[in-house]
């Protein structure tokens, strides 16, 4: 008796099982890419013709990339769609272990209708860590460019009225959240955009996680600008004034 | 004249490259173009100045190419000649992530002469030129590194020099990795005995700081969870106490403390972060509860180990001398109500009792994890649990198991003695009679006679209920509540307790709560276990509490004082039941035998530890 007053109960458990196995190749084919090995890449570059591309900025990709690498900005990635064959493998990279950048490209070109498309596994670090080589075709010489702690920041630009924040982030996050006065200009379009800064301010770079920003305060340094930079970026900022405990 | 020589160096340089393009340039040197001051005479005082120009610019093949601007040297791998170096950097965070090369740090490169400064003072010099670390200049390592102190702790000497690992600030995918990593680089020269009395300082600060909670969370492997090195001490700022500047100086604790913890009364903040038990001048409360805890524990272990040693070899010999004589168990000649099971323990007594098994397991395997913290197999054990939290959460639930339990037996206690009806009414009696748990002068009388059997100078003891080591059991039991239960307690939620007590109290209950833990695990598994399981006679266990009953026959060798008090009230009849089910005895066997293996697996953990 008891069994059966339990059994709608079974029932609508082993269907609920059912369709969430149901959905799970689904979900992961609207991935619609792989990823995929330094090791891997070195192997496809050497033996086959493929589209690779460096999602960073330009002038992060001509600084240094993977030899015969396009650069297309992820943000920049859907516009230039066009421009990459179909007939091969897309290989997608970027700077940063989590591969956000090339993810985020990657979706684009899978929406776009396109197979084979691989983003490089834990991303440029794998490949230098895995000892293989990098091309610089225009090196931004690096400057000694100075840093500001997030805790040190805000009493650092009351004693520096001449600094002006440059948030370099990209504009969505910049709209979400910046720095009391920040200008912005992301970091994709700084080589086209740098004469749009003030020539009589000096500039406190700022990127998500001090990853970016000293490449771009070095670039601008050449420029003949005065830079610093805000050490650990947003996320060290955002942590510090919402009093979390940070990672030493 | 010297540069006569540098052009005739180089042009040599050149030919020995010997490819065409290069030859077509060859009518001039790489001096004419580069000729200021570090590529000449700059370049001729440096340590590099051996090596020619395409020794390191080794990709420069087409001369006229470069020459006209079209060919732009990639950067030098510097690993050719360096490469212990350029392995190490090969992993180095500013390579990885923000691809650095060896120029981009030593841009002096063509102009670098011999060290003549200490190389701790040139490292912070070349750090500090990016990372401005007004606070580290100013830090007590600086100073002292400054003065010439070579142990004192430049950049290079906890981040690395070209081996700088992948831990930033604001990078969140490695925090136990860079815990650990830094909190160990503290360790290393603060543990390090000959350097900390070479520069006056205490050795002892890590295993003092071990022995705390931090430590011991920390050592187990959950750095994240609790207080590193550089939460109390800062990074780069740290400053002796004594300096009003320091995170540590008395005036700065309640923030300092307030970066993880908050809700707390002021006095929180008397917590020794690195107490020394030993020290009676500076921590005299923790000094007499380390003695005290301890001359406990060598009490306690001195006379029960003795006990059940003589006890053993007692048992041991009679059983002997009874084989050798042929003279069969005893059971094997009584009657049918020899066989007859009576009742001791009742159904709900027995019930308590595996919940007791159930709940102190538990506490053991939670707790001793993180009080051994430093033993291969407490991360094991923690890891059984799912980690340090899942274990602090089951910890905690076995503790208010254990609390329920003993509550249950305290209201007990107290309908026995003040039964509904009676109320204080002969209390005193009941207070002393042989049911009761409370000690009595038969017990002294019991443990002498005990101790004259032992030694062949009489007869074993008549027993009425309960034994005095079962007394013993049970107010150890009650004892261990008050001590390790109300230790718990203070420590279960820090702050809250600073209102009630000052911080130190707090560290008084860690030694407590750990102490009496390790008293109380070993005695259960050592003393607890022999006297009801592997005495000869029940080897390899005793089933009683399990099933609740046992026949008349073993009622009578045990207990036959009770026997006769029962017979003479005319009270056996009704504590007569059923022989035991077989599924109740294979339940019963399985959780006893299970609980002893357990048991005597963990005490050896436990020894294992203790010994090494």
């Amino acid at each position: 008796m008891n069994s059966a007053r339990f059994r709608p109960l079974l029932h609508a458990c082993l269907l609920l099982v059912a369709f969430a196995w149901s959905i799970t190749p689904s979900v992961a084919a609207a991935q619609g890419w792989k990823k995929v090995k330094a090791e891997t890449l070195n192997d496809w570059l050497e033996k086959e013709q493929l589209t690779l591309v460096n999602v960073m900025s330009r002038i992060e990709c001509l600084d240094h990339r993977i030899a015969g690498s396009q650069c297309i900005a992820c943000e920049e990635f859907k516009d230039n769609l066009s421009s990459i064959p179909r007939d091969r493998k897309l290989v997608l990279y970027c700077e940063s272990e989590a591969c956000t950048r090339s993810c985020l490209a990657a979706d684009e070109a899978v929406k776009a209708g396109m197979k084979d498309v691989y983003v490089l596994e834990a991303g440029m670090p794998a490949w230098k860590a895995a000892g293989f080589p990098l091309e610089s075709v225009q090196r931004v010489p690096r400057m000694y460019v100075q840093s500001v702690k997030a805790g040190e920041l805000t009493a650092w630009l009351d004693r520096h009225p001449e600094f002006v924040v440059l948030d370099i982030r990209a504009r969505d996050r910049y709209e979400k959240d910046h720095l009391k006065g920040a200008l912005n200009i992301p970091l994709y379009q700084l080589h086209e955009r740098y004469h749009e800064l003030p020539q009589d301010r000096s500039l406190m770079v700022v990127d998500d996680q001090g990853f970016r920003s000293f490449l771009a305060a070095s670039y601008l340094a050449r420029k003949g600008f005065r830079v610093m930079r805000l050490f650990g970026g947003m996320a060290a900022w955002k942590s510090y004034s919402e009093g979390k405990r940070q990672v030493k | 004249m010297r540069r006569t020589h540098l052009s005739l160096f180089f042009v040599i340089v050149l030919l020995a490259g010997s490819q065409a393009p290069v030859a077509t340039a060859l009518a001039r040197t790489c001096q004419d173009c580069h000729y200021g001051a570090a590529y000449t005479t700059g370049f001729a005082a440096s340590v590099h100045a051996k090596n020619g120009c395409l020794s390191c610019h080794s990709d420069i093949t087409d001369m006229a190419s470069h020459m006209t601007g079209n060919y732009r040297p990639s950067p030098v791998n510097c690993g050719k000649c360096h490469a212990q170096i350029a392995m190490d950097y090969q992993k180095n965070f500013h390579y990885l992530q923000e691809d650095f090369r060896c120029v981009d740090c030593h841009q002096d490169v063509h102009t670098r002469t011999k060290a003549t400064k200490d190389i701790k003072i040139r490292t912070i010099e070349k750090c500090t030129q990016c990372h401005g670390n007004e606070e580290y200049v100013t830090s007590g390592h600086a100073e002292a590194v400054l003065k010439g102190n070579h142990d004192a702790a430049a950049c290079g000497d906890c981040h690395g020099l070209h081996n700088t690992r992948v831990f930033h600030t604001s990078l969140s995918a490695y925090p136990e990795e860079a815990r650990m990593f830094y909190n160990e680089k503290c360790i290393s020269c603060h543990d390090d005995t000959a350097m900390m009395q070479r520069n006056n300082l205490s050795d002892k600060v890590v295993e003092y700081y071990e022995e705390t909670y931090h430590g011991k969370v920390q050592g187990v492997g959950f750095a994240t969870l609790v207080a590193g090195c550089a939460d109390c001490h800062q990074t780069h700022n740290i400053l002796p106490k004594t300096d009003p500047r320091s995170s540590i100086h008395p005036d700065n604790l309640a923030a300092n403390c307030g970066r993880c913890h908050t809700g707390f009364h002021r006095r929180f903040v008397d917590y020794k972060a690195h107490p020394d038990y030993h020290d009676r001048h500076n921590y005299p409360a923790l000094f007499i509860t380390f003695v005290f805890m301890t001359g406990l524990l060598v009490f306690t272990f001195v006379f029960f180990w003795t006990h059940t040693l003589l006890w053993w070899r007692k048992s041991y010999w009679e059983k002997h001398e009874r084989e050798k004589e042929g003279i069969l168990p005893e059971n094997c000649m009584t009657d049918k109500e020899g066989f007859q099971h009576v009742q001791r323990f009742s159904r709900a007594e027995r019930a308590m009792h595996v919940l007791l098994i159930l709940s102190f397991f538990t506490l053991v395997t939670t707790g001793f994890p993180l009080k051994y913290h430093k033993a291969p197999w407490a991360k094991i054990l923690m890891g059984l649990w799912g980690g340090a939290p899942m274990a602090g959460l089951f910890h905690r639930i076995a503790a208010v198991v254990l609390m329920v339990l003993f509550a249950v037996v305290a209201v007990r206690c107290l309908l026995f003695l003040f039964p509904p009806g009676l109320g204080f009414k002969g209390w005193t009696d009941r207070l002393f009679s042989p049911d009761s748990l409370f000690p009595r002068m038969k017990d002294w009388e019991d443990i002498k006679g005990m101790i004259r059997w032992f030694f062949n100078k009489g007869e074993k003891p008549k027993f009425d209920r309960w034994s005095y080591w079962e007394k013993f059991d049970f107010w150890a039991v009650f004892w261990g509540m008050f001590a390790i239960g109300g230790s718990g307690v203070l420590l279960w939620n820090p702050e809250l307790s600073s209102y009630i007590v000052p911080g130190w109290v707090l560290n008084v209950a860690t030694l407590v709560h750990s102490e009496e833990a390790l008293l109380a695990a070993l005695f259960i598994f050592t003393v607890h276990f022999f006297n009801t399981h592997f005495v000869p006679d029940k080897f390899p266990m005793d089933r009683l509490i399990f099933t609740g009953t046992y026949a008349i026959d073993d009622l009578k060798r045990d207990r036959p004082e009770e026997y006769e008090r029962l017979m003479a009230e005319g009270k056996i009849e009704e504590l007569k039941r059923e022989h035991p089910s077989i599924p109740l005895k294979l339940i019963s066997a399985t959780i006893g035998l299970a609980s002893l293996l357990l048991g005597l697996a963990l005490t050896v953990l436990f020894i294992w530890v203790i010994v090494t």
